[in-house]
This record gives structure tokens, C-alpha cells and sequence, in this order.
């Protein structure tokens, strides 16, 4: 038993990264996924890796499962239990449009129709007194008619105020587990104590449609890999911590980015242990581009997303930014006669022009081909042949229509997909202030490496990091990730009325429920506890969140939190109000729990080897091709340094390297390359 | 110009202009982030009421992003206008220009303006711009909605002025503003997150500008603009040409009981061009429903919006080919000192729905009207909880109305508007007052092939006493109308009740007000109640010709009973089975086509 496993089930491929820890040894293997039954592809990357399971002890899975389940819209019938009068918050939402002049949008369908939406005689008021008891015997009889009326398979429960006083949706629970017990319940100040009753509504509900689903593949999972003698089963959340597979039944929601978080963390823990300071990490795959800001190594969270327009899932989540930009990403022509990249993707099937599947439309592949950027000599080790001409074939209406060249459309195709990516790039690193021209790009995903060092220089930043396994890296992630849980309780408090006890005791209680928790997940040590506050000035609705101290907190703690954010708040937004009051709003808890430290695994240094072909590419139209050398990703010892142009190509990923890129191998086999030259 | 070339417009590279423009909104959006997160009021912070744009050194938009059509409209004028009246050479790096006067091509006065210039080796290389709604102006009542006769009564007007020189407050400004609102430390806040956004804008330009270089950037805002115009030309080229007049009346101006206001709206399409002519409509009316020039050239160019197709970037080149005539002194083109608050909540998308009249001569892609109100209801006194004074303003979503290609979404805000509800939970927090129910209104109308979608219905209690109600809404009499057969959809309800009350009365009745909805002066105690029902939108095509299925989900939603899918749609639904009866369904639709009248 000495084996730990990371496996990511993507859309197209199911990575599994495997970390020896008598040998220190890393190893990876890909297998085609399973979308009918993912668990079949998880259990064969255990056997093309070539791997007893008996030896595993520790597998962490990262999925998107929950993702392909919301977006496919193939979860569970639910019913949602609302407050009386309040029965039509999903259909009422936030009643804005994305478009202002739009006269055809048809707003979204939430996921319960109205006739399984129902009001239940209760009130909470904003302090937690209560105006209406809860009415147990409509109650009941609610809960019964749905039972005897079939099909439900999981309720959602969100009462007004609930994350101030939870009784009456506690009571609720008790109530659907006595009269109709193995129903799949969510109540939303478990899943969102937060206020704004519409997101945690929608929220809430998204949690008990993914619950019947979530829970029939975990305990799946979980039964197999017992009967496989795997010993522990973990999963990636939304946030970048992991949960045993048994709290991530309870609540599915947390796992809707649970596969790109992998990847997030495996950035963050490669910038940590390199000490690369602020990391933009960028995961470009077949179909999708995933951007994510790390400042001093940390992600970036939020808990502003939606599903779609209008349907949030008000979680915190690491706050990346997904566009339809990716290799097979189609390339087209507007009304303008403006050249469009994505978001529709050729997909697996037919794929790009040059998987030579039937495909025909262009697509970002496509156009690397035919530059000479993407050869065929290593992708899944020569198991996925390119064909050139086809490519060629499938841009010529495109080069016709504009009356540019091949090459010169090829060009703009890759040009406008690097602009677009830079745009969800700045996106998640400008809405907060940042400059992005200090940070270190961390490229990965099939396709991230290629288009890497143009990115870069889209968003001037001078270094790019390719790590060893870039097609991986998202599976080598959910190895690395920490055991994170949140807690938040809002609890409304003005500065200049601190009532220090009660701050005191809220962080307490939160730490009690962190410490409980960790016990339940098997920890034996305590896990570190990041404490936080939503902070505003009074009158202002939105916050920002400042970090506190551990221990007994004093006055003086909270002056420097004052302090604290007047600073942020200029940084962020231009200006600050000194003197004015401010306010206390949500405690936060977050605790981490380290599992054990995977030691990067350390590479012999060595002379740089022979290229082992050369050949012409094209890294401006206007410049023609280049000839270029052509390395194999392993034959790259430590210390070895290579000057662009030059292509690093390995079974998972293509790094290119334009002129005037230096790139150095260190230790570890990643890839640092300095865009503009040697620093 | 009649070209539909768009690339000869191009004179920068087409590659580098998609991303200039996307920093543009980009940057517009990035505005708007940071003003619902550091403004004070939730006009802002929850209801977005708010919209930034950027203009060129032409002092011409260049971008905007999906925020508040009436207020984007108005600013194509008043931001050149407040330019003017400063005088580019009178402005200095870190000055900002503020006004909110409705005589000089605002909206309406509650309509806050400013304007900074960026300034790049010495000269103004473009503008950053943010048009935000403040909940108080001072004035007679509290959030500045009622039934005000004059601009006096509605509050605190400035002209352009410099309310930023160099980066510093101008002191006297902030002071004059702070004195003469009710919620002085709200206002202050909302102007700073204001002018923080504009802040924010400027550095994003600067990173665009040193990047590319002026040159450079100049050119692109041309193209920016250029390529635009040509796209909305060619639109406007594929209708055929001709004069298509509609008219329309707004129910009642809050003054004079019962006397509707008509608009009369002429579009005249010649070639690639398009006047909107309203010569013929009523003169100023003694309310507040009147337009500003600016609220009605922004709902000609919001209607023309809305029947183009919905990719065209939006800027300065979308609004080339449009002209408006207005006459002054009338509904349409207030004189001062007439009062003008509701023009821009209530006779704006009236207007908007006047000119998608005139559209469906022509075009099957128009729609019946909407909602027709922004349901504006302002709540102030003082909250018991904290002894300081409040000021809010209610918005409200209303039914659209039904379209070629479905039925009119439900609860959306109305087409002068992109604002959101503030959360029940947010409201209860900041407010004395309780919301009892908030929920679909299933009211019988709006009928059609595709149908109005539903308004909402809310029940308020108050939680202190003194609390003053004032209201600027519509559609309690004259409902939205349905288009090529559709059936018109239902009204607009506002109705009080004392405590312990069981009967809901109208402000005419009860509180002696000229108007149901146009009022000001209700005074609710401790534990009054007030009921707030928005109206659904008007139906498209003959209600016969609905598609059964969705006249069986609406009846599955519980938004319509068996009984009207019978003698409304002609669809007899078993409700014992949840299954349409086809052939009692062909039957009744027979029979009630041979009624015709009968129904």
C-alpha cells in the first residue's frame, strides 16, 4: 500500500497521475472516457498505468460529472419548499436581461416547474425572531402529496432569512425524513448561508438536482473501490480542497468545477514549492480555455457564478473564467467580415479537419497545423495521426472569402483565439486590480504549452511555466490538494459597536464545526484555520474581504482590518472614505487540512541533446515559415537551454517556443521559458 | 451609403480593432462591477440602475455594455452637451464634469452625470462617462417619484458643472448636493463610486493607449464607430421604405384625472436612413410623465435597437443613421420648467412600444407592448431601528409582451431598463418594512399565439409610522396592447390597507389623488399593508392558433385553468389525465372561430 493516485475525468480524455511514495516515482497515463459509466475509464487508467489497485492508498478523483450534469440538464426531478407567498423566486429571478436590446431572448428555465414549487406558512424576520411558526400539518401534507404524486426525487428547501435562524429548515428535514425517508434533502443554509434569497434559492436547488446523481455515482465509486482494496476515496471540489466521498454525496453543488480546480491547485502548489510569486494558470483543452488569477501563489475564488444567465450557483469556487477557445474550436466568418474563433468546437467527433474523422470546418488545431506549430510525432504517442492537407483543405473558403492566404488566415485564426483568451485573462485578473505583467504564465492542458508564450506576451508577462505533465496537470492536481473546508456565518455588525465577545464566539463556533468535520474526514491533526471578514462601509451592499488574526482577537486587531481595507478599497476601486464606519458582515472560516507533501520528483542534469528533426514554421504570416528544431519533452535533462524557435513536443502536450524565447529546463522537468529572451 | 461592406470601413487591422473593442466594453463592464460594489444605495448596489459608457475625443461613444437603454440613449447627447458648456479648453487632467438637468438633454433630473476626460500627452483622447440613477434629489418627496407639477418640486437641478478639478473635490459642490438631499451620506457615497468607476475606466484606456500608441487608437475608435454605422445601414436598407405611423397614449400625467396623453410616432425609412418623426403628439402635460428631448430621442434609438439584429457593437455608429424630430413644448420635448421624473420611467418604453407598432406594418419580428412602467414607488421616513432617515426607491419587473418566436418572458424589467429587484432579505435589512408575498400575478389576459408574460404580485407591511408613499407607475387603465390579434394584457394594481383592514383601496379612492398611479402624500403607519401588482404583457396572434402543448404546460404550471384553456384557447384539457383531448380541442376551436365575436 504505497500508491497514491490523482484521476480527472475530463469530456474527451480521463487523466490519472500516479505518485510512488517508497520510489518517489511519478508517473501518468490517458485513456478515452467513459461518459455512459466514467467510474470504467477511472478504473482503466488504474490498469493502462499498470497499476494493482490493491496498492493505492490514497485515490483523489476530480470530475465533472456534476459540470456535464448541469449542462446536459440530467439531474434529478426536485421539488423546492419556499417560504408562503415566495413560491415563484426561480421563475421571478433577478428580472434582468443579458442583452438590453434584445427583443427575442426567452429568459432560462430554472430546474423546477412551478407546479413543484410550494409555499410553506412559516416567516423568519431579518434579526431570527419568527412572525409565522412553521405550520407543521400543511407541512406534512405537502410533503405527502409530493410522495404519493411520484417522481420526486430530491427536495430543495429555502425559507427567507433561514441563514439567521435554520429551526424551521431543520424541522422541515426531520419532517421529509419521517414521512418519506431516503429522499435526497438540500437546505439552503447548509449549502449558502448567505443572504440574497434568489442566489441562495437557485443554489440550493442546483444542489438537490445534482443529489440523487452524485450519490449513486459516489457510492458506485466507493463500492468499487473497496471491492478494488483501494484505501482511501477523496474528491475534488469546486474550491480546490477535497472531500471524502461520502460528504461529497451531501452536497453534490461543491463539485461543479471540481475538475478544473485540479489543475488550479497543482499551479498553485508548483508556484508555491518554485516560489514563482503571482501565477496566472491557464488550461486550454479540446473545446474550452480556463483561466485563474493566483496572486502570491494563492487562486482567486468567487461566489458570483452562474450557469447560465439568470441561474446562479452563488458558491465560493476558484474564480476561473471559462471561453469556448480551444484546439477544436471553430473558426468563422461574421456579418462584418470579422474572423470569429469559438464557442462552438468541432468536439471529439468529428474533431478538427486533421484528426482525418470527418471533420471539414476549421478549427484552432487546424490552423497550428498548417503554421507547422503542431506535428504528429508524439500526441498520445503517435496513436492520433495529423493530416496537413486536410487541414489546408478545410481553410481555404475562409482564405477565399477574406482574400488572404492560407497561412495568413491560419495566422488570424490563432490570433484571435490568443485574443480571446487574453480577454477571459484579463478578465479574471483586472476585475481586482491587478497588473498581470509581474506574474508567471502556468500553461497547461493538451493545448495550453502551444499557445502559451503568445499569450504571454498578449498580457506582457516575461515568464511561462510548462510543467513536466501538462496534459496531466489537472490529475496531478487533485493529488496535490488540500482538504479545504468553508465556513461563513453572516452576523451583521458595526465597527464602532464591536461587540468583541460575540466576534469572538462566531469565529469559535466556526472552528468547532471545522475541527468536527476534520475528525469526521479522518484527519488526526488540526487543520489550519484562515479566518476572514466580510467588510463594508455602512451603506454599501457589497464587501470586501479582509483576513484576521488566529486566537483570542483584540481592538486592536479589528482597527487593523480597518486599516486593512481602506487600502484594498483604494487599490481596488480609486478611492476611500477615511472616518467612515464600517461593517462587519460575514465571518468566514477556512480550514485546510494538508494531507502529505508529494515531493516534485528530481531530474538528472545533462547536455542539451540533438534535435530530433527540424522543420518549417510559421510564427508570423508576414515572416514566413522558420525553420525550426523539433526536441522530445524527455530527452531534456536539467540545465539544458533552449533558444526559439524551437518545438518541445511529448505524448500529452506541444510546448512552442517562438524567436526570442529562451526556455530552461530545471530541475524538476518543467519548462521555464523567458518570452522575450534570456532575463 | 448603402454599402454593406463592412471591411472597406476598416482601416486599422481587423484583428487589432476586435481587441481594442472588447477592451472598450470590457472596460464599460469593469465600470459597473465597481459601482454595484462601493455605492451605498440599492438603486445601485442590487438594482443596477446605473450605466458607463466611453466616447472618443469626437465626443462620441465608443462603447457601452448591457445597462440602462434610456440612460445610454440620453447620454449621445448630454455628455457632448456637458462638455460644451465647460469647453474643452477649460478642462484639466482630473476634472470632472457633473450635471443632472433634464433641460439640457438628460432624462431626468434623478439622472447623475458625470463626465471625465482622459488626457494623454496634453489633449483629451477620449471620455469616460457613468449616468446613474440617485435614489434622492431632494424635492417634494422622497425618491423623487410622484406627481410633481414643476422641475422645482422635483428636486435639485445642477448644470454642468466641475465637481472634480484636478483630482480634488470641489468642496462647494458636494456641499450644495449634500444639503438639499434626504440621505446625505448615501448620496455622497453613490457620487463617489461614481466617480471612483470613471477612475477605473481611465486606467484601463491608458493601458490600451500606451500600448498601441494614439495613433493608433484613434483610428480604431473611427473604425470602432464606422463599422457600426454600416451594419445598422444595411439593416435599415433591407426594410422596405415608406411612412409607418402609429400612436398610442400614456393613461394619465398624475395631475389631471383621466386625461391620456397621446404620443404619435412616425417612422419614415428612405433608403438606409430612418427619421422618427413625432409632430402630432400632445403638448406637455401637467405631470411628470413629460420627455426630455433626451428620453425620446433614446427611446427612438432603443426601439430601432430592438428590431436590428443583436450583434451589431453598440456606439456612436448605431445612432448616425437615425434622426428625431421632436417638437418642442410637447409631450415629447418638455419645456422647462414643466416636470418630467416619470417621461423616463413610464412614457419612455410607451414610446418604445409605439414605435414597434410601426414596425409590424412591416416586420412579423416586432412585439406586442409590455409591461409599460419601471413600477418606480418611493418609501421614506425615518427607520425606527437606527433613527436616521431613509429614501428608497421601488423597481419592479413587468410582463413582455409575445413575439413571432414565443411567448413575453415574465417578470423582466421594461425595455427603457435593465434593472434588477432588490432581494426581499436585503431590503428587509436596510428598511422598516416587510415584504409578505412576492409572486407570479396569473391574471386573465394577454392572451394570444404566444402570450404576455406575467407581471408580479407584492404585498408590503410597514413596520413604523409616518412612512410617506409616493408612485410614478402605469397601466392602471390602459393596458399593454396585443399585436396581430393578440388580446391586451391586464393592469396595474396599487392598493393600501389599514391595519387590520381586509379590503384594498386605491390611492384615488381612498387618498383623494388625481391618479391610481401617478400620486404622492399616502401616509402609511405600523402595520398598514400596501399591495403591488405589476401587469402582464399583450399578446401576439390569434389565441386560437397557441400551440396546445403550451397551453398544457401553462395549465401544468398552474398559471391557467382548464376552464380558460377552454373558452380562451379553445384546448380542453382532461384534467383527470393531464392530457389535451385532440379532438374536443379541434371541436371547441371550431366552434369558437364560427362564434368569432361571441368569445
Amino acid at each position: 500500500m504505497s500508491v497514491r493516485v490523482g484521476v480527472d475525468t475530463g469530456g474527451t480524455f480521463t487523466d490519472l497521475v500516479l505518485f510512488d511514495e517508497d520510489t518517489g516515482e511519478l508517473r501518468m497515463s490517458k485513456v478515452l472516457s467513459t461518459p455512459s459509466r466514467p467510474s470504467r475509464a477511472v478504473f482503466d487508467s488504474f490498469a493502462k498505468a499498470g497499476l494493482d489497485t490493491h496498492d493505492i492508498a490514497y485515490f483523489v478523483h476530480g470530475t465533472t460529472v456534476a459540470t456535464n450534469a448541469l449542462i446536459e440538464r440530467k439531474g434529478a426531478e426536485v421539488a423546492l419548499l419556499t417560504t408562503d407567498g415566495f413560491r415563484d423566486i426561480l421563475r421571478i429571478q433577478r428580472v434582468t436581461r443579458p442583452n438590453h436590446f434584445d427583443l427575442h431572448w426567452v429568459k432560462p428555465r430554472h430546474f423546477v416547474p412551478r407546479s413543484r414549487c410550494i409555499g410553506v406558512p412559516e416567516r423568519v424576520l431579518r434579526d431570527g425572531s419568527v412572525l409565522v411558526p412553521l405550520d407543521e400539518q400543511r407541512l406534512r401534507e405537502e410533503i405527502e402529496r409530493l410522495r404519493d404524486g411520484g417522481g420526486v426525487a430530491a427536495v430543495a428547501v429555502s425559507y427567507l432569512f433561514s441563514f439567521v435562524n435554520p429551526e424551521h429548515e431543520l424541522r422541515t428535514r426531520e419532517l421529509i425524513d419521517e414521512l418519506w425517508p431516503g429522499t435526497r434533502v438540500s437546505l439552503s443554509h447548509e449549502v449558502l448561508p448567505r443572504w440574497r434569497e434568489y442566489e441562495r434559492t437557485s443554489t440550493t436547488v442546483l444542489d438537490a438536482y445534482l443529489k440523487p446523481l452524485m450519490h449513486d455515482y459516489m457510492a458506485g465509486l466507493e463500492e468499487e473501490c473497496e471491492r478494488g482494496g483501494i484505501g482511501q476515496l477523496l474528491v475534488l471540489r469546486s474550491n480546490g480542497g477535497v472531500m471524502s466521498a461520502d460528504r461529497a454525496r451531501e452536497q453534490p453543488v461543491a463539485l461543479v468545477r471540481s475538475g478544473p480546480s485540479g489543475g488550479i491547485m497543482a499551479t498553485a502548489a508548483l508556484g508555491k514549492a518554485l516560489e514563482l510569486g503571482d501565477l496566472i494558470a491557464c488550461d486550454m483543452g479540446g473545446t474550452s480555455f480556463e483561466a485563474c488569477l493566483l496572486p502570491a501563489s494563492e487562486p482567486a475564488f468567487t461566489n458570483l457564478e452562474e450557469l447560465e444567465y439568470g441561474v446562479p450557483i452563488a458558491l465560493t469556487m476558484v474564480d476561473a473564467r471559462a471561453i469556448g477557445a480551444g484546439g477544436g474550436s471553430l473558426a468563422w466568418v461574421d456579418a462584418a467580415r470579422i474572423l470569429k474563433v469559438g464557442p462552438q468546437s468541432a468536439g471529439a467527433d468529428p474533431g478538427p479537419a486533421c484528426y482525418g474523422r470527418g471533420g471539414t470546418e476549421p478549427t484552432v488545431t487546424d490552423a497550428n497545423v498548417h503554421l507547422g506549430r503542431l506535428t504528429a510525432d508524439f500526441l498520445l504517442a503517435g496513436d492520433l495521426a495529423l493530416d496537413a492537407d486536410a487541414a489546408a483543405r478545410a481553410l481555404e473558403p475562409l482564405a477565399e472569402r477574406l482574400g488572404l492566404s492560407r497561412e495568413r488566415v491560419a495566422q488570424g485564426i490563432v490570433d484571435v483565439a490568443n485574443n480571446n483568451m487574453a480577454q477571459a485573462l484579463r478578465l479574471v485578473s483586472t476585475d481586482r486590480g491587478y497588473d498581470t505583467r509581474g506574474s508567471t504564465l502556468v500553461a497547461y492542458g493538451g493545448a495550453g504549452p502551444l499557445h502559451a508564450c503568445e499569450l504571454a506576451r498578449a498580457l506582457r508577462i516575461q515568464t511561462v511555466l510548462v510543467p513536466r505533465y501538462p496534459g496531466a496537470f489537472s490529475a496531478f492536481g487533485a493529488l496535490l490538494a488540500d482538504t479545504r473546508f468553508d465556513y461563513t456565518q453572516t452576523s451583521w455588525m458595526r465597527l464602532r459597536q464591536l461587540d468583541l465577545e460575540r466576534a469572538n464566539d462566531l469565529f469559535a463556533s466556526l472552528e468547532g464545526r471545522a475541527l468536527d468535520d476534520f475528525r469526521r474526514e479522518g484527519f488526526t491533526e488540526a487543520p489550519r484555520l484562515v479566518r476572514s471578514i466580510d467588510v463594508r462601509y455602512v451603506g454599501q451592499n457589497w464587501e470586501l474581504t479582509v483576513s484576521m488574526p488566529g486566537g483570542e482577537l483584540t481592538r486592536a486587531d479589528f482597527e487593523q482590518a480597518a486599516q486593512t481595507f481602506g487600502e484594498e478599497h483604494e487599490r481596488f476601486y480609486g478611492y476611500s472614505i477615511p472616518g467612515e464606519e464600517l461593517e462587519l458582515l460575514t465571518f468566514n472560516v477556512a480550514a485546510v487540512g494538508t494531507r502529505h507533501t508529494v515531493e516534485l520528483p528530481r531530474i538528472e542534469t545533462g547536455p542539451a541533446p540533438e534535435p530530433i528533426a527540424r522543420r518549417p514554421v510559421v510564427f508570423r504570416a508576414d515572416d514566413g515559415p522558420v525553420e525550426t528544431a523539433v526536441y522530445r519533452r524527455e530527452s531534456l535533462l536539467a540545465g539544458v537551454e533552449l533558444a526559439g524557435p524551437a518545438i518541445v513536443g511529448q505524448v500529452d502536450a506541444t510546448t512552442l517556443l517562438p524567436p526570442g524565447a529562451v526556455a530552461r529546463v530545471d530541475e524538476h522537468a518543467n519548462l521555464l521559458i523567458q518570452v522575450e529572451g534570456a532575463a | 451609403m448603402t454599402t454593406t461592406d463592412v471591411n472597406s470601413a476598416i482601416r486599422t487591422d481587423p484583428f487589432l480593432l476586435e481587441i481594442v473593442r472588447n477592451h472598450l466594453i470590457t472596460t464599460c463592464k469593469e465600470m459597473g462591477i465597481a459601482m454595484m460594489r462601493t455605492s451605498y444605495s440599492p438603486m445601485f448596489n442590487e438594482a443596477l440602475d446605473f450605466s458607463c459608457v466611453v466616447f472618443d475625443g469626437q465626443e462620441e461613444m465608443i462603447a457601452q455594455a448591457p445597462f440602462v437603454p434610456a440612460q445610454i440613449g440620453s447620454t449621445v447627447h448630454v455628455v457632448p452637451t456637458a462638455i460644451a458648456e465647460i469647453g474643452v479648453e477649460n478642462l484639466r487632467p482630473g476634472d470632472v464634469v457633473f450635471t443632472n438637468d433634464p433641460y439640457r438633454s438628460n432624462c431626468h433630473l434623478p439622472e447623475f452625470v458625470v463626465v471625465k476626460p482622459y488626457f494623454h500627452e496634453g489633449k483629451v483622447l477620449a471620455y469616460t462617462a457613468n449616468i446613474a440613477h440617485m435614489t434622492d434629489v431632494g424635492g417634494m418627496v422622497p425618491a423623487a417619484f410622484g406627481d410633481h407639477q414643476n422641475i422645482f418640486q422635483e428636486g435639485i437641478r445642477f448644470p454642468p458643472v466641475k465637481i472634480y478639478e484636478e483630482d480634488r473635490e470641489v468642496e462647494s459642490i458636494f456641499k450644495i448636493l449634500i444639503s438639499n438631499v434626504r440621505t446625505p451620506k448615501h448620496s455622497y457615497g453613490d457620487m463617489k463610486a461614481m466617480i471612483g468607476s470613471l477612475y477605473l475606466a481611465e486606467r484601463r484606456l491608458a493601458e490600451l493607449v500606451e500600448r498601441y500608441g494614439t495613433d493608433t487608437f484613434v483610428q480604431c475608435c473611427e473604425d470602432i464607430k464606422d463599422v457600426s454605422e454600416r451594419l445598422m445601414r444595411a439593416e435599415i436598407a433591407s426594410w422596405p421604405d415608406g411612412e409607418y405611423q402609429a400612436s398610442g397614449e400614456l393613461e394619465d400625467d398624475g395631475v389631471v384625472p383621466d386625461r391620456p396623453w397621446k404620443i404619435n410616432g412616425t417612422v419614415v425609412i428612405r433608403d438606409d436612413e430612418l427619421i422618427v418623426d413625432f409632430t402630432g403628439s400632445d403638448p406637455q402635460c401637467f405631470g411628470p410623465a413629460n420627455q426630455t428631448f433626451g428620453t425620446t430621442a433614446s427611446a427612438a434609438y432603443n426601439a430601432v435597437l430592438h428590431m436590428v439584429r443583436s450583434d451589431i457593437p453598440y456606439n456612436h455608429g448605431c445612432y448616425r443613421p437615425i434622426s428625431v424630430i421632436a417638437p418642442p413644448g410637447s409631450f415629447v420635448n418638455v419645456s422647462y420648467p414643466a416636470s418630467c421624473t416619470g417621461g423616463n420611467s413610464d412614457t419612455h418604453p410607451t414610446t418604445v412600444d409605439i414605435l414597434l407598432k410601426a414596425f409590424s406594418q412591416f416586420s412579423e419580428r416586432s412585439s406586442a407592448a409590455d409591461g409599460g412602467t419601471c413600477g418606480c414607488i418611493g418609501f421614506g421616513g425615518e427607520d425606527p431601528r437606527t433613527r436616521e432617515p431613509y429614501a428608497h426607491l421601488h423597481l419592479e419587473g413587468v410582463g413582455w409582451g409575445g413575439r413571432d418566436d414565443a411567448d413575453g418572458n415574465d417578470a423582466q424589467f421594461v425595455k427603457n431598463g435593465n434593472c434588477a429587484n432588490t432581494p426581499v432579505e436585503v431590503a428587509e435589512t436596510r428598511y422598516p418594512f416587510l415584504n409578505l408575498e412576492y409572486q407570479l400575478e396569473p391574471g386573465r389576459g394577454g392572451y394570444g399565439r404566444h402570450r404576455g408574460g406575467y407581471g408580479t404580485r407584492r404585498i408590503f407591511r410597514f413596520l413604523s409610522d409616518g412612512v410617506q408613499i409616493s408612485s410614478h407607475t402605469n397601466r392602471h387603465r390602459v393596458r399593454a396592447w396585443g399585436l396581430f390579434g393578440g388580446e391586451d394584457g391586464t393592469n396595474t394594481v396599487i392598493g393600501f390597507r389599514r391595519n387590520g383592514e381586509t379590503e384594498w383601496v386605491r390611492a384615488r379612492e381612498a387618498f383623494g389623488c388625481a391618479s391610481y398611479g401617478k400620486f404622492s402624500g399616502v401616509v402609511m403607519n405600523d402595520g398598514d399593508e400596501m399591495l403591488f401588482v405589476t401587469p402582464s404583457g399583450g399578446g401576439y396572434g390569434d389565441a386560437l392558433e397557441r400551440d396546445p402543448a403550451l397551453v398544457l404546460l401553462d395549465w401544468r404550471d398552474e398559471l391557467l385553468s382548464a376552464e380558460d384553456a377552454r373558452e380562451v384557447y379553445g384546448v380542453v384539457i382532461d384534467e383527470a389525465s393531464g392530457q389535451i383531448d385532440g379532438a374536443a380541442t379541434d371541436a371547441r376551436r371550431e366552434e369558437l372561430r364560427a362564434g368569432g365575436e361571441s368569445r
